[in-house]
């Protein structure tokens, strides 16, 4: 089924439609290809495939750098390597992602594994920062929790999530350009 | 894939006021209309539409983080100087995003090719994921529709997806003593608002505390934050407001150093600007669901046959000049005239019945995620373009 379920609104004054069944979803991270083994949420099939295409882009794709500083500067362990008469450094893989697992999915209520996007099969890599915070991160800059999932909104603007009342010095300084425009701002 | 004429429900009405689409009709036109339906196969759903949409998005992350390491390609998107720094760290931080539109012309045969991205003000939201599939529903229940019928639209549920996540990276609670998460739009428009409130049910049923203002009552304090319209800091906001045109008002440069965290985050500057098409062909040139694409190095030229010109910055058709391969021009008009531009191979929207159909395909939560179709009498899709549910049978 490529439909939703059960979908409901409350503000719009929508009674649910149907009860939600719930779900629970993680992250497939691995240090090791025999850690997503072991753990057995997926067969050994797919944590091999995904472990195979992760360091196929880990050698083609990772980021590199011309030094040894400016890449222990910002992934602490990294490793020389010469290719095509050119050498640089590359941060050590310190991990892969096999993939986003939900224990029900639709109505089918199986498990079922998410491959797309964030969750595609690619090497992670620990910034000096994910080694502090124990995450892991893209070369395209997504962080993941070591299991779970993570984003900078958990440590982003001043933490915590109480509200603050302050007083407003002035209003208005967003805005003017829909007016100049006719009015609407989605496309 | 085929349009056919469907019987509307006779209530599609009264359905639309009591689930809250009051933009149903725009300007005693109709917006939604049910009178007609496409039907898909699920071959031409998975192969043709899903799978594409989710490699072309995985292709936009990796120039996401392309450009936001270069200050060369922030240049040729126009990023204003003062902001880049912004954009790259809020990528680089892995700020979360909610949504993208991709819209596709699409006949049923061939690949699908990519004439636009939507990923930072993309509407059509609320009547692709939540009055289509009520639509469907009904029409199932009542049998109009075969049991087996089905739809592509996981949209609402990868959507409540996003905010539950967002909710327990940011250890709100739901309690009264939380802050609201801020939804904003322009005053004055029903559909942005419309869409605004149905994204701000969602977070609701998330678990936040939410609470609507016009983008125009947003206020800052003394500390340079921002603030509510009853005085609160503002954490966590979502803006249906384009980025160029934040940093551009008065308040642009508070968002530099305010920690309001925003929906959708800077990084979607780079992908809210029609730049990235001619840096998408640059990077996969060839990719059969692209479309040739330059950036336009004199705009004051002839356009050839065969080519369309659009800003940099514009939204819903406005400003485009297209030229088809027989020679026919056809412009809209519009407000985005001050912008760069890009040229982009002419490439005709199907036409159905004497209508020209979009397809607009949704990413939410970094996967495809469903579709919803908007059509026109005319090759240009725009603001009044009505939207036409489908199912896969």
């Amino acid at each position: 089924m490529k439909r939703s379920r059960h979908l409901k609104l409350s503000l719009l004054g929508v009674a649910p439609i149907v009860f939600t069944a719930c779900s629970s979803e993680e992250d497939l991270t691995y240090d090791k290809l025999d850690d997503c083994i072991q753990e057995g949420k997926v067969t050994a099939q797919v944590c091999s495939t995904a472990y195979n295409k992760a360091m196929q882009e880990h050698l083609t794709r990772s980021p590199r750098f011309a030094s040894a500083d400016d890449c222990a500067g910002q992934y602490g362990n990294c490793q020389y390597v010469q290719s095509n008469g050119q050498s640089f450094w590359l941060p050590l893989m310190a991990g892969f992602m096999a993939g986003r697992w939900s224990s029900h999915y639709g109505n089918t209520g199986r498990p079922y594994l998410d491959t797309y996007g964030q969750w595609a099969p690619r090497p992670l890599y620990r910034t000096r920062d994910d080694w502090d915070r124990g995450t892991y991160s893209t070369s395209g800059g997504y962080t993941y929790s070591s299991r779970g999932g993570g984003s900078s909104w958990s440590s982003g603007g001043d933490g915590g999530s109480g509200r603050i009342s302050t007083s407003t010095l002035s209003r208005g300084g967003f805005g003017g350009s829909s007016v100049a425009r006719g009015g609407w701002g989605g496309s | 894939m085929r349009r056919t004429s469907s019987p509307p429900r006779f209530d599609w009405k009264e359905t639309a006021r009591t689930c809250g689409f009051r933009f149903h009709t725009v300007d005693g036109d109709p917006y939604w209309d049910e009178s007609a339906r496409y039907e898909f196969s699920l071959a031409e759903i998975e192969r043709d539409l899903e799978d594409p949409t989710g490699e072309l998005h995985a292709m936009c992350l990796d120039l996401v983080d392309k450009v936001s390491r270069s200050q060369e390609l922030m240049e040729r998107l126009c990023i204003p100087e003062a902001f880049r720094d912004l954009v790259a760290g809020s990528w680089r931080k892995g700020d979360p995003h909610l949504y993208g539109r991709m819209d596709f012309s699409y006949d049923g045969s061939g690949p699908a090719k990519l004439l636009e991205l939507n990923y930072d003000t993309p509407t059509a939201l609320y009547e692709a994921s939540f009055f289509q599939w009520i639509w469907m529903e009904q029409m199932r229940e009542r049998g109009d529709l075969p049991k087996s019928v089905d739809q592509y639209n996981r949209i609402q549920e990868d959507l409540l997806d996003v905010f539950a996540h967002l909710k327990a990276v940011t250890g709100a609670t739901g309690s009264g003593n939380d802050a609201s998460f801020v939804f904003t739009a322009v005053r004055g428009s029903e559909e942005d608002r419309g869409t605004v409130q149905y994204l701000q049910d969602i977070a609701n049923q998330a678990g936040f505390r939410t609470r609507y203002e016009n983008i125009e009552d947003i206020g800052i304090d003394d500390q340079g934050r921002f603030t509510d319209s009853v005085d609160e800091v503002i954490r966590w906001a979502f803006k249906l407001y384009p980025w160029e045109w934040m940093f551009a008002e008065e308040f642009g440069r508070q968002i530099l150093t305010s920690p309001t965290l925003w929906l959708e985050p800077p990084w979607k500057a780079i992908l809210s600007n029609k730049g990235i098409l001619p840096l998408l062909w640059e990077a996969h040139p060839g990719h059969p669901n692209l479309l040739p694409a330059f950036f336009e190095d004199d705009p004051s030229s002839i356009l050839p046959p065969g080519w369309v010109r659009k800003p940099l910055f514009s939204r819903e058709g406005a400003n485009i000049q297209m030229r088809t391969p027989s020679g026919q021009t056809i412009s809209v008009d519009g407000p985005y005239g001050d912008s760069p531009l890009i040229r982009q191979e002419y490439h005709a929207l199907p036409c159905f019945d004497g209508r020209y159909a979009l397809v607009g395909s949704w990413v939410v939560a970094d996967r495809p995620t469903g579709i919803g179709i908007r059509e026109d009498d005319t090759l240009v899709t725009r603001d009044t373009s009505r939207f036409v549910p489908h199912v896969i049978l």
